[in-house]
């Protein structure tokens, strides 16, 4: 028996054909496709490159059930090195836009592993200017305000 | 393209709750948003894995091990340091942690300190207090000289713009009940009126701070169960200002 597949339209309408066992990791579309089956989803705010990434992980992820005792359902070591690898190939700009993806699609997995990317970029950085020009973040301190900051509470521990 | 500012709140703090604390602190400049964020308690807990806190206050808490040790901890660097006594830790010992204010006023003026004090009564019944002042900044003691009191402090001290506060009493009753505040910048201890009667020993009592800016106080008399809070007005001159919010019956 042929397994399930339904369709995921990325914002410049390419179409993406994926098992619905492996769409469903996001709790969004596995609603969707109960409330709409046979219908191809739109997912106007994600680009074929984030949609792509997000199945990419989304097909190493799923919990193979057909009964295969020869799926290649991976140990949770060996996914955990998997993932890592997964967000360090990807850079900062696509990382966010992932985890966008996967706020808005609600895969908890994959939300969690780019926070805690981003989460490890921040805490790199050295110091504060090297985090505004890595995450682009405007500095809205003037110069006397963070003299200011720098001076406050020096906490003498 | 995606800024980190683009995401919503939770998001963003869900991620910087992520980041080592100390990292936190040394990049609390990077923006209004973070510096803002980085000062929510709420996000301070969410940032730092809870310890056994004996008493708190503003940044600091104190952490004490059966009062054979003392350590001070920071959770917003998530730094702690353990303090030498001057002499010994004992089992009676009480803590109020405060700071006084120089008077450059600024917030970089916060000298922060640590009030230790006991109570003893000598032979002939009467109730001292001696007291010492650690102070951070110089990692040093001071003793403070002893002095008699014919009342007794209860409770844990309430801090509030770095003075600790309590509910204080005759001890045996029957006399009326009003509030102490040790002031941590003239390093003595202040009277206070509180804004009822009581001279039942039975009745609740009880301090509390309204954000860090007023003091309030609930009492419940025992034998009506009538129940009043105050909130102060000010707390800034030496006068109580007391505002009456509540009377529950």
């Amino acid at each position: 028996m042929s397994k399930k597949m339904i369709v995921l339209k990325s914002s410049e309408g390419v179409s993406f054909v994926v098992e619905e066992a492996v769409a469903r990791q996001s709790k969004i579309i596995s609603f969707l496709v109960e409330e709409f089956p046979d219908r191809e989803l739109p997912l106007t705010n994600m680009t074929s490159e984030i949609l792509r990434k997000t199945i990419e992980y989304c097909k190493k992820h799923v919990v193979e059930d057909d009964g295969g005792g020869d799926s290649s359902s991976s140990s949770s070591g060996d996914l955990k090195e998997w993932d890592v690898k997964f967000v360090a190939e990807i850079d900062q700009p696509r990382l966010m836009d992932l985890l966008m993806a996967a706020n808005y699609l609600d895969i908890p997995s994959l939300l969690d592993v780019t926070c805690q990317k981003v989460a490890d970029t921040i805490a790199a950085c050295n110091d504060e200017k090297e985090i505004r020009a890595t995450f682009n973040i405007e500095n809205d301190f003037t110069e006397e305000e963070v003299e200011a900051i720098r001076m406050e509470n020096q906490y003498p521990i | 393209m995606i800024m980190i500012a683009d995401l919503p709140d939770d998001l963003e703090s869900e991620i910087l709750s992520r980041v080592p604390a100390k990292s936190l602190w040394e990049l609390k400049a990077t923006c209004k948003r973070w510096y803002a964020l980085f000062r929510d308690p709420r996000f301070v807990e969410k940032n730092t894995r809870r310890g056994r806190i004996w008493t708190s206050s503003l940044i600091y808490f104190i952490v004490t091990e059966w009062n054979t040790r003392l350590v001070v901890w920071n959770p917003c660097t998530g730094q702690r340091r353990k303090i030498k006594p001057r002499t010994r830790y004992r089992s009676e010992d009480r803590y109020a942690l405060g700071y006084s204010t120089s008077s450059s006023s600024s917030s970089s003026g916060r000298r922060y300190k640590i009030l230790k004090y006991w109570f003893y009564r000598t032979k002939q019944g009467v109730l001292v207090a001696d007291c010492e002042i650690y102070e951070l900044s110089s990692d040093s003691w001071k003793v403070l000289d002893s002095f008699t009191l014919d009342y007794s402090l209860y409770f844990n001290g309430m801090s509030l713009k770095g003075d600790t506060y309590w509910v204080a009493g005759h001890e045996s009753g029957g006399a009326d009940f009003f509030s102490m505040k040790f002031d941590f910048t003239a390093e003595r201890l202040v009277r206070f009126l509180l804004p009822f009667q009581s001279f039942n020993l039975l009745d609740t009592k009880l301090l509390s701070v309204v954000r860090d800016e007023k003091l309030s106080v609930l009492h419940i008399d025992d034998m009506t169960d009538v129940m009043r809070i105050w909130v102060t007005n000010k707390i800034d001159d030496d006068e109580e200002d007391w505002q009456r919010l509540v009377v529950e019956e």
